[in-house]
Formats: structure tokens, sequence, C-alpha cells
């Protein structure tokens, strides 16, 4: 199978390469949604530039890295699991905002510099919609107590609902993730936050998904998700 | 190579199921077992002072979703190395121009000063060294465009600019380098297996 646009393959070896400006990076990969033989050429070359990154010769890493970093996933890690149990010992407080969303207020704490904001949303006013688990989180600019997130499906269309969120760091963009049980899918919305500070972002049908993440990426998007998620939205089917 | 811990029996694929249920030990042995490459190729890309940000920021970013890793997709070793490149480019991107310039100057001058790899402590590292190797062969203008976008994080517009060629020969002549560098890892000697 050959591309029909012959200056494609080039196009292929500058993507993988991180080199493509952002939008001839989003026509890229809109391009290969429906080009075999780019999605191949891409797969091909990604092996070469994966084995670049692996033959690069080891360099010794301090011990006060590796003590840093456990210290701070576990201390993560217990503030997940104090925001769980706190999830399901406390009734969610549901609040109505505007035309259908009803998100839950959520209680922020501190951890390692940053806001993380954890709390339940529970929308049951709008047919069709998902009960669902924020996990948000906003950086240390954000100050986001009232930041929010939650998922709608109706009528078989499906929306995150983002509000509050701090805008994302320069140079990037949000990206929504659907979590499925194979890994995270690309959902190729790529937005910024308007002034307004609230954002709802087409989803694609979430049947399987466990979850929606966003996370913030280069101004041409991600294929894996690449930094801590900003916002979680576990969904309870 | 580190001295294995608790979960050394442990494949990689293994670990990362672990991390999904909050085992830190598990963490620490992917940590173990892949940051001395994860921290060589931030170094690469960032020098000294941001290289550990980078390494730390990519396993925390691991550890958070480790749900989303994705067997059929490739290695965690795979994995892990592209979510360091890709935190490592934004970080690139982030910095002035003037400081980029000042790190590739400091890459050069490491090069230089580098003694070489020991030939043959094991399969692994023959692989690597041969794909090394191959970077080295390549054309010079070639591996200046490869080296310029991988480690450099430099667009296909700044490259141009740099080297004062149209876009399209830069295009072109990246194709062309990764083209060859992939006829090289066919036939690359080696386990591709990611256990240490």
């Amino acid at each position: 199978m050959t591309c029909r646009e012959p200056d494609r393959q080039d196009d292929a070896a500058a993507w993988v390469l991180g080199m493509l400006p952002p939008d001839e990076a989003d026509r890229f990969v809109a391009h290969t949604a429906d080009c075999a033989s780019c999605a191949e050429e891409v797969a091909r070359l990604e092996e070469v530039s994966d084995a670049i990154a692996s033959s690069l010769d080891p360099e010794p890493t301090s011990a006060g890295l590796r003590q840093s970093l456990l210290e701070k996933i576990e201390a993560e890690t217990a503030l997940f699991r104090s925001a769980e149990q706190r999830d399901t010992e406390e009734p969610a407080v549901v609040r109505r905002t505007g035309r259908s969303v009803a998100v839950a207020g959520l209680a922020a704490l501190a951890l390692l510099g940053s806001g993380i904001l954890v709390g339940r949303a529970l929308d049951s006013s709008e047919p069709g919609s998902r009960t669902a688990t924020v996990f948000g989180m906003v950086t240390p600019s954000g100050g986001g107590g009232d930041a929010s997130a939650a998922v709608l499906a109706r009528e078989g269309v499906s929306e995150l609902v983002l509000k509050g969120l701090s805008p994302p760091p320069a140079g990037q963009v949000y990206q929504a993730w659907v979590v499925r049980s194979r890994g995270a899918v690309p959902t190729g919305s790529l937005f910024s936050v308007p002034r307004s500070g609230e954002t709802k972002v087409r989803l694609p049908r979430l049947d399987d998904a466990q979850r929606v993440i966003v996370t913030a990426e280069g101004r041409q998007g991600s294929r894996t998700p690449t930094l801590p998620a900003v916002a979680v939205v576990n969904l309870a089917g | 190579m580190h001295a294995p811990g608790p979960m050394g029996h442990f494949s990689d694929e293994d670990l990362m199921a672990r991390a999904t249920r909050f085992e830190a030990d598990a963490l620490a042995e992917l940590y173990d077992r892949h940051s001395p490459t994860a921290l060589a190729l931030a170094r690469r890309m960032l020098g000294h002072a941001r290289a550990e940000d980078a390494v730390q920021e990519a396993f925390t970013s691991i550890w958070r979703n480790a749900s989303s890793y994705d067997p059929d997709r490739g290695l965690v070793r795979t994995w892990l190395l592209r979510i360091v490149r890709y935190r490592s480019l934004d970080i690139l991107r982030s910095i002035a121009v003037e400081d980029r310039r000042v790190l590739e100057a400091e890459h050069e001058h490491e090069r230089a000063a580098a003694p070489a790899s020991p030939a043959s402590e094991v399969l692994k590292q023959e692989r690597a060294a041969h794909i090394r190797e191959a970077i080295g062969a390549l054309p010079e203008d070639q591996r200046q465009v490869v080296e310029l976008a991988y480690f450099g994080g430099w667009t296909q517009v700044e490259i141009a600019e740099r080297l004062g060629l149209p876009v399209g020969t830069v295009k072109s002549r990246a194709r062309l380098a990764l083209v060859k560098l992939r006829s090289q890892v066919d036939h690359s000697v080696g386990p591709r297996n990611d256990l240490p």
C-alpha cells in the first residue's frame, strides 16, 4: 500500500523526530488516521527513534534522586488512599451549575507544592449521564479551589466538562485521553482554557472506558500521555 | 548493573501491573533498572542541571499513569524512554534559544572528552554500540539534522535556518537518515527484551 501524497513520507520522519511545527503535526496525525501506509511508516521509524534512546551509555544516578522520587510517590499514594477512603465515607455535595451540569464540591489538599483536588461528582439530573469520581489536580499557579471535572453522556454523545482549570503551561496544550483496559487512547482533542474557565471537550464512545484523563502536552499533542494528569474522571460505568 | 531488589525477579510488565496497584517497590525496581539510561537521555538533551528533574518528572508520570501502559504497543523500557524524551523536549522548548545552544556546546565538549565505551560488556550493549556506530556512520549532513531534531528539540524551520537550507531538504535528510538507521536496527545483534 502506498500513500497517495508523496511528500508524506518525509513528514513521517519529521514527525518521529519531533520537528514538525504544531499545525503540520496536527495535519499529519489526522492523515495517518486514514492512511495505513503512513501509519506503518511511522511505526517503522519509531523503532529507530526508540533504538537511539536505548543506545546511550547508562549513567549513574544519584541516591538523592531515587530517595526523592520514592518519598514523593509514597506521599501521593498515602494522600490518594486517604482521598479514596474519604470519598467512600462522605457523600458528595451536589450542586447544580448552569443548565445541565452538577458537579460535587471539591476538597482542596496540599501536596508537595501542588494543589490537589479530590472529590466526587454525581450528576443525577441528566438522563444518561454517568456517575463519576473526580480526581483533579491543578498546578501551583492555578490556585484552583473551584476546579472540577465531570463526564456527561447524553444520547450517545459524551462530553468532558472542565471548570476552573488553570491554563496549560506556556507552549503546551491540554489533551484529553480515554483510558481503556489496553491503555490510554488519545481523543485528538487538544484544547486550552478560555477566559470563562469552562471547557467542554467532545469525547468518543465510552462503552468500555475506565476513566477520562487530561494531560498537558506539547503543542502538537502526543500519542501517549507524557505528564501527570491534571484531571482524572473515573467512570463508574 | 544494579543489585536486584525484592522485586528483581519480576519482568517489567509484571512490575507495571504492580505499579497500577500502588506498589512502590515495583516502581523502585523499574527505576533501578532504567533510570541510568533515562538519565543519559535526559542529560544528552538537557545537560546536567535539568536532567534529574526530567527523570523524576517522567517516573512520577509513569507512577500516576501506570494503567495507561499498553504492552501491545511496546516494551516498558521503550515507553519509559519516550516519556523521558517527550518531557525533555517540553523542557527544551521552554528555555531560551541561547541556553539551548549552550547545551549543545556542553555536549560537544563532553563527547570529545568521553572515553570509548567498553566493547564487550553484554549483548545489549553490543546492540547499543551498533546503533551508535550507525549514527556515527551517517553522512555528516544527515547526522547533523537527526541530532539537532532528536536531541536538540529544534523544529524543521529552525534547523533549516541554522543550516541555511530549504525546509524540504532538511526533511529529506531526516528521512534518509532514519531509513538508513532503520536498516541497521534490523541487522543489529542482541536481545530486544527489557530485562536487566
